[in-house]
């Protein structure tokens, strides 16, 4: 079976992190955190044809990518994974794989986004990112339009960009770790749900 | 309040851009290892069980400086300190990224702040300093004792609160109204205990399923008398144990009465349970356990052998009547719930 290899390098790496926290991690897991991290991606200011493979909104408002998932299976049967009651372990050799595409120069900028958002789960339970993370407007919309849709066209990132420009703004007294822009990000768009709830 | 307002107003009152504008990147650095670390702690520390404060601390290195080395003697075990006793706990975090306990007389937390970032949690507020700097955590799970926390026990006691009011009370659930040996629910069944467990089994599975594993177990005798056991898959060593006991009368097939249960045998659950407790802990050292009794009270005024109907004085005259304990284990000490008496009303003839 033939891959995306940054869906590829981006699963092994998220599973690492998330490994590290709770020990296993599931297939949603690296959906969810994969569109976080190319979310940051735009944040820096490159362009999501950079990123490498799409991902679309489901109708529960959640991200889902075909690359991701299968990277999932690919990396499975290659025995870089391993499933245990419908959750997921690295294996050593998953590691041993990670440690030799981390150190490649050309994974660099998208480690970067891809440790950003996963050290948000320092800050909120996994379950917080995927509350905030359905708020974000791209999410948002694929929730009200009852089909999946590719997420980051062109066309519909400008209240994304908004978003962005207000976060840059705030933070313009700061400095430049990604992590910082991301837990404050994720923090607005949890409020943002709960006052429109509260409506 | 539009979108940019909300993330301006995060950005002044959150901790984090707090921490990176004082101490910059060495800071973000340490805030984040503190996170990390606190959510560890609190997968293993119940914070209903900590009387004082815990403060986790990480030095900042002026600018060039080597980092200082870490502190002799072992790095914090937080599986150990699942089911002690814990007044003030100090960690510091420190250039390995792992915790160290400390001891600090006179602690001083705006002093400590000048060069570190400092986490403080006392009383179920929480707040991170940075230099002359401090901010509150804000919480987004108004359950939990911490952000840094999973609510688990308190999520087990709301699903018992709802299980009482929504199946119980009326014997809605469609498992529980087969406790009863006629429709106007005078007379239980005879040993009606394993219905009322999966009951309660079915629903907390459907209430909390998604994350904990709950388990019914087979009554073995009197003194393993636990009948649920729900555990956490994932977020933390938390164990809780259900003890179920009933109050009433139960009848044979032939309508003859088989028991009698009074205030007693709910003192008889309740000293079970707290026996049971401690055994427990002996085996199960490293998880924070907390036991929940739960008492199903049929108890019907007036009522004989026989009967076929009540009247709603007699049928209710216990619903507003608590039980008392002595002793009052649930008073005593902090992993026993305080008991949940769940009254089952009966049809009444007015």
């Amino acid at each position: 079976m033939r891959f995306n290899p940054n869906a590829a390098f981006d699963c092994l790496f998220i599973a690492d992190r998330l490994g590290q926290e709770a020990g296993s991690f599931t297939g949603a897991e690296l959906h969810l955190f994969g569109y976080l991290a190319c979310l940051l991606w735009l944040y820096r200011r490159r362009a999501v044809s950079d990123w490498g493979y799409p991902f679309v909104g489901t109708e529960l408002g959640a991200p889902y990518s075909q690359d991701i998932d299968m990277s999932i299976k690919g990396l499975t049967e290659r025995g870089y994974f391993v499933s245990i009651r419908e959750r997921l372990r690295m294996t050593g050799s998953g590691r041993a794989i990670l440690s030799d595409l981390a150190g490649l120069s050309l994974n660099q900028e998208r480690a970067e986004c891809l440790r950003a958002a996963c050290a948000s789960t320092a800050a909120f339970s996994v379950g917080m990112v995927g509350t905030a993370l359905a708020e974000e407007p791209e999410l948002r919309r694929a929730r009200a339009l009852p089909m999946s849709r590719q997420l980051l066209e062109e066309s519909a990132q400008s209240q994304l960009y908004l978003q962005f420009e207000a976060l840059r703004g705030a933070l313009r007294q700061v400095g430049d770790d990604l992590r910082v822009p991301a837990v404050v990000w994720l923090e607005a768009l949890y409020r943002s749900g709960e006052s429109i709830q509260a409506l | 309040m539009t979108m940019p307002e909300i993330i301006a107003r995060f950005c002044r009152e959150m901790h984090v851009p707090m921490v990176d504008a004082v101490f910059g990147n060495a800071g973000v650095e340490a805030v984040f290892q503190i996170m990390t670390t606190v959510r560890s702690l609190y997968t293993h520390v119940e914070l209903e069980r900590v009387d004082g404060r815990v403060i986790i601390y990480r030095t900042i290195q002026p600018q060039g400086a080597a980092p200082a080395p870490p502190p002799a003697g072992p790095a914090a075990d937080f599986a150990a300190l699942a089911n002690l006793p814990i007044s003030d706990l100090i960690l510091e975090v420190a250039s390995d990224g792992r915790p160290y306990p400390r001891t600090i007389t006179n602690l001083n937390l705006e002093g400590l702040a000048q060069n570190a970032v400092v986490y403080h949690w006392r009383a179920d507020q929480e707040e991170f300093l940075a230099g002359a700097e401090r901010k509150a955590v804000p919480r987004l799970d108004s359950a939990a004792r911490s952000q840094f926390a999973i609510p688990t026990f308190s999520n087990l006691r709301e699903a018992l609160q709802h299980y009482a009011t929504e199946n119980v009370r009326e014997s809605t659930c469609y498992i529980f109204c087969q406790v009863w040996s006629g429709q106007k629910r005078l007379f239980l069944k005879a040993k009606p205990e394993a219905m009322m467990r999966n009951s309660l089994v079915q629903f907390l599975r459907g209430r909390m399923g998604a994350e904990h594993d709950v388990w019914p177990e087979q009554v073995v005798d009197e003194s393993h008398p636990v009948d649920i056991r729900v555990q956490p898959r994932l977020s933390n060593n938390r164990l809780m144990l259900i003890e179920i006991k009933w109050l009433g009368c139960s009848v044979a097939d032939d309508g003859h009465i088989t028991a009698r249960h009074k205030t007693p045998r709910a003192q008889e659950g309740a000293d079970q349970l707290a026996q049971y407790l401690d055994d427990q802990r002996r085996f199960a050292p490293t998880r924070v356990i907390q036991g929940y009794y739960v008492i199903i009270d049929g108890r019907r005024e007036n009522l004989n052998e026989g009967m076929t109907e009540i009247c709603r004085l007699d049928g209710m005259h216990y619903e507003d009547k608590e039980l008392e304990f002595d002793p009052a284990h649930h008073d005593t000490r902090r992993d026993f719930d305080p008991p949940y008496r769940m009254f089952a009303r009966p049809v009444c003839t007015d």
